[in-house]
């Protein structure tokens, strides 16, 4: 028995960790913003984008127990470097916008706690800073898995709201269609937000390092699976949280912090402290792990040693990406002037260009049989996974053309 | 032409020309095949959505702008492709290789040919980032990087002779004879090159070595690693290099499996070992008796000092340690320990008996490893003896697995 549960606790990790960072600060804002504007309208979709997240989430796992490689590693091995390299930039360059963000989050679910974000994010940033250059893979992911529990704040926040589960029950289950050009943005937002590029990158990296083989790779999947569907469950409560108390009042948000200091006179001072906790959490946990997954994949990809394991000797380019990325994303929220707005854009587009990339690298690669042997797709997996990918794809173009051109879903005639 | 150096950068996707100067083509790829010293191009993959071969012979003129083939159109050869064939682009460039001179494991960016009495050869892999931008560029403007920026500069460019190729094919083909270079290496840095490389390329890797250096760099890895590379392997081959090692490394190798592939490999070994190690299995890997070898010098107390050298220089390389010599009586009692100082300074005649020491320090079998590191910290010991209830001698714990245990326990569960 103990033997088992060592067992466990040597494969869990990746895919946990890798879900929760979805609900970062970006995500959070963008499920407060989806309950307080359409009540319990759009649960139903968490329930189709955890399939999504899953399936996607599943094929990277399987690739990194099977080759035993990273993904940026096995898109250089096979697609070559000049792909590679341009693919490595727009990443770097979202990476680093969500990493912004992130900080941006932080910063402002701190000053609900009164802590004024020129003591918070420079406190913040070392802290991150420090736990990677100075510590071990495990210290680390003991952390980020102690991080992953603080979640919890938002379904007591959601409890304490007091929703009427009937109303609930029957939304999530039972899909509701409007063709409202805004209804429609906030719900290419919520799926947009759920699958990431850097995710499937991060989580393979993981995998490896932590090495994972065939033989372990049940517990594995068992991991990832869970991980989803608790990220989707947290956002699930977001939206419920948000639906049951600023709906239902009328009180329009901007972002998540908005949405916390909001909570406070329907849901009680205390739920509005724990979803302000939540947000600083997950901002923080996030901008650890973005940059870290940056610096993982450029390092694999361009051949640079890498790993959380090995000193700024050892592997300088990986701790040099690790530090640069938390110093330029701390720097630019402490200065006012900074165009915080275009730069955001700008990732969220480069966002946009590589997502489809990535998705259909990810699939070539995992029906590869020199790769894979007998671990390729089963064809029922292939259906479910090119019918996932061709939406998300659809869905991210549908966004990043509207990120830039912001009427053109009106346009296309809805 | 001769001592002309390209680079595979420079070929791809130049014009194959026929013997009337038309196009039949564009450069591919490039078979190559074991020479005396480098890799041989023996022939050129060309085509457009087709591909065609084109054997070194037949190739007229080649430059960095075209090459000319002594064939016309109608006589191109298809090229059937199995996985079998070595290909530089797709085989070689942008994977992984050893670099022996370094010790490391480093990506291929690019990849110098030499021309050498009419053939073209494998040269030298480019690992640097000169590799990448070379391969990025293009047109007029690489011409101008080849002339100024490149010309001349060697650093990061690895000679074949000291590159091997760590993808399992590249190594049965034994391309590059690459079990005469690997051992080359330390077990320390060969040990360390393994952890990096994926679980397949590890597998090939660790096949291609020779038994002595096979057991050895198995007692370096990690011990996570060094059970799944014994799963993998054949029960006999696993038992060889079981019992070249020493039996207590063997016993914790064992001691990481699965009880069932354990005893396989043990049922296989020679008996003499098997015993051996089966009774080190049976102690519990955090006491004495699981962290002793039970290859100790040990000789009866009659032996004189001159009798004693020349034991050690017959049997002196399979035990663990020749600092101490044990004296034990028939019953294998430990009467007392002479160190190798005290033998070299003795007088030649004298019993060892009258040169013993007999104020002995020992642990028991169950005496828990801090204990152990406890007492040989205190004494400054290069190895404790294990005693039973009756003193007898059942192994001795060595300063080197004190030293790991303490590492450990210092760089915080690494």
């Amino acid at each position: 028995m103990k033997k088992k549960i060592f067992l466990i606790l040597s494969v869990i990790g990746p895919g946990i960790i890798t879900a929760n960072v979805d609900n970062d600060a970006g995500g959070i804002t963008t499920y407060s913003m989806a309950g307080a504007q359409f009540g319990y309208s759009l649960l139903w979709t968490l329930i189709p984008v955890t399939i999504a997240l899953i399936i996607v989430q599943e094929m990277a796992a399987r690739m990194g127990a099977v080759t035993g490689k990273g993904l940026a590693d096995l898109i250089r091995e096979n697609y070559g470097i000049k792909i590679t390299f341009y693919l490595m930039i727009l990443l770097l360059l979202t990476d680093l916008g969500n990493t912004i963000a992130e900080f941006a989050g932080w910063a402002a679910a701190m000053e609900i706690f009164g802590v004024n974000r020129y003591f918070s994010v420079p406190v913040g940033a070392f802290l991150i800073w420090w736990l990677v250059v100075k510590g071990t893979y495990r210290t680390v992911e003991k952390i980020f898995l102690i991080a992953c529990t603080i979640y919890f704040t938002y379904i007591i926040s959601g409890w304490m709201a007091h929703p009427p589960w009937k109303t609930i029950l029957f939304e999530t289950f039972v899909p509701t269609i409007s063709l409202q050009s805004d209804y429609l943005v906030m719900m290419v937002g919520v799926i947009g937000t759920t699958i990431a590029p850097w995710m499937q990158f991060y989580l393979q990296s993981a995998i490896v390092e932590k090495g994972i083989d065939l033989q372990q790779y049940k517990l594995s999947r068992l991991d990832v699976i869970v991980g989803c569907i608790f990220t989707d469950v947290v956002a699930f409560f977001i939206i419920v949280a948000c639906a049951a108390t600023l709906y239902q009042n009328h009180i329009h948000v901007e972002d998540a912090s908005d949405a916390a200091l909001s909570l406070a006179p329907f849901a009680g001072r205390f739920a509005s402290y724990l979803f302000a906790a939540g947000l600083a959490n997950a901002s923080l946990f996030a901008a650890s792990i973005l940059p870290l997954a940056t610096a993982y994949y450029i390092c694999e990809g361009l051949g640079w040693e890498a790993g959380i394991n090995k000193t700024f000797k050892e592997a300088p380019q990986f701790m040099w990406l690790y530090t640069g990325l938390i110093v330029v994303g701390a720097l630019v929220i402490l200065f006012p002037q900074a165009p915080l707005l275009k730069i955001m854009l700008l990732s969220q587009v480069a966002n946009g260009i590589i997502l489809p990339v990535v998705l259909v690298f990810m699939i070539l690669l995992v029906n590869n049989a020199f790769l894979m042997g007998e671990y390729t797709n089963s064809t029922f997996l292939n259906v479910m996974a090119w019918t996932t990918i061709v939406v998300l794809i659809l869905l991210t173009i549908v966004m990043t053309v509207s990120l830039v051109f912001p009427d053109f879903i009106k346009l296309i005639g809805f | 032409m001769s001592n002309y150096t390209v680079f595979i950068s420079e070929l791809i996707g130049k014009p194959v020309l026929d013997s009337r100067g038309e196009e039949i083509g564009r450069v591919k790829d490039f078979f190559v095949v074991n020479g005396s010293a480098f890799p041989k191009v023996s022939a050129v993959l060309y085509g457009r959505r087709k591909s065609y071969v084109l054997p070194w012979e037949m190739v007229h003129l080649y430059n960095r702008r075209f090459f000319s083939a002594k064939i016309s159109k109608s006589d191109r050869v298809p090229a059937q492709l199995t996985r079998q064939e070595i290909l530089v682009k797709r085989d070689i460039l942008d994977k992984q290789i050893v670099d022996i001179n370094g010790a490391k494991v480093v990506r291929v960016n690019d990849i110098e040919f030499k021309e050498v009495e009419g053939a073209l050869t494998l040269f030298a892999a480019d690992v640097g980032i000169r590799g990448i931008i070379r391969r990025l560029l293009s047109g007029k403007v690489r011409e101008w990087w080849r002339k100024k920026g490149d010309a001349g500069k060697r650093q990061n460019m690895i000679s074949w002779a000291y590159v091997v190729p760590i993808q399992p094919k590249l190594n049965r083909l034994e391309l590059t004879v690459p079990r005469q270079k690997v051992s080359q290496l330390l077990p320390q840095d060969l040990a360390e090159i393994m952890e990096q490389v994926s679980v397949n390329e590890r597998e090939a890797l660790f096949k291609s070595l020779d038994r002595d250096t096979a057991a050895r760099t198995l007692s370096e890895l990690e011990p996570g690693t060094q059970a799944k590379i014994m799963e993998k392997m054949g029960r006999e081959e696993a038992s060889d290099i079981l019992e070249i090692m020493p039996p207590d490394e063997a016993a914790d190798v064992l001691g990481d499996l699965s009880e069932a592939s354990a005893k396989e490999i043990i049922n296989v070994m020679d008996r003499a070992d098997a015993q051996e190690i089966q009774e080190l299995l049976e102690h519990s890997v955090d006491t004495a008796g699981g962290m002793m070898t039970t290859e100790v010098f040990t000789v009866p107390p009659d032996t004189t000092f001159d009798e004693t050298i020349l034991k050690i220089k017959e049997i002196g390389r399979e035990v663990e340690t020749i600092y101490y010599i044990y004296v034990i009586d028939v019953q294998g009692k430990l009467l007392g320990i002479c160190s190798l100082r005290d033998l070299l300074l003795s007088r030649w005649d004298q019993k060892i008996s009258v040169g013993m020491m007999t104020n002995i320090k020992y642990v028991s079998p169950n005496s828990p490893q801090k204990e152990v590191a406890a007492l040989i910290s205190k004494y400054n010991l290069l190895a404790v003896p294990v005693l039973n209830d009756e003193r007898k001698l059942l192994g001795i714990v060595t300063v080197d697995d004190v030293m790991d245990l303490l590492m450990t326990y210092y760089s915080g569960n690494r």
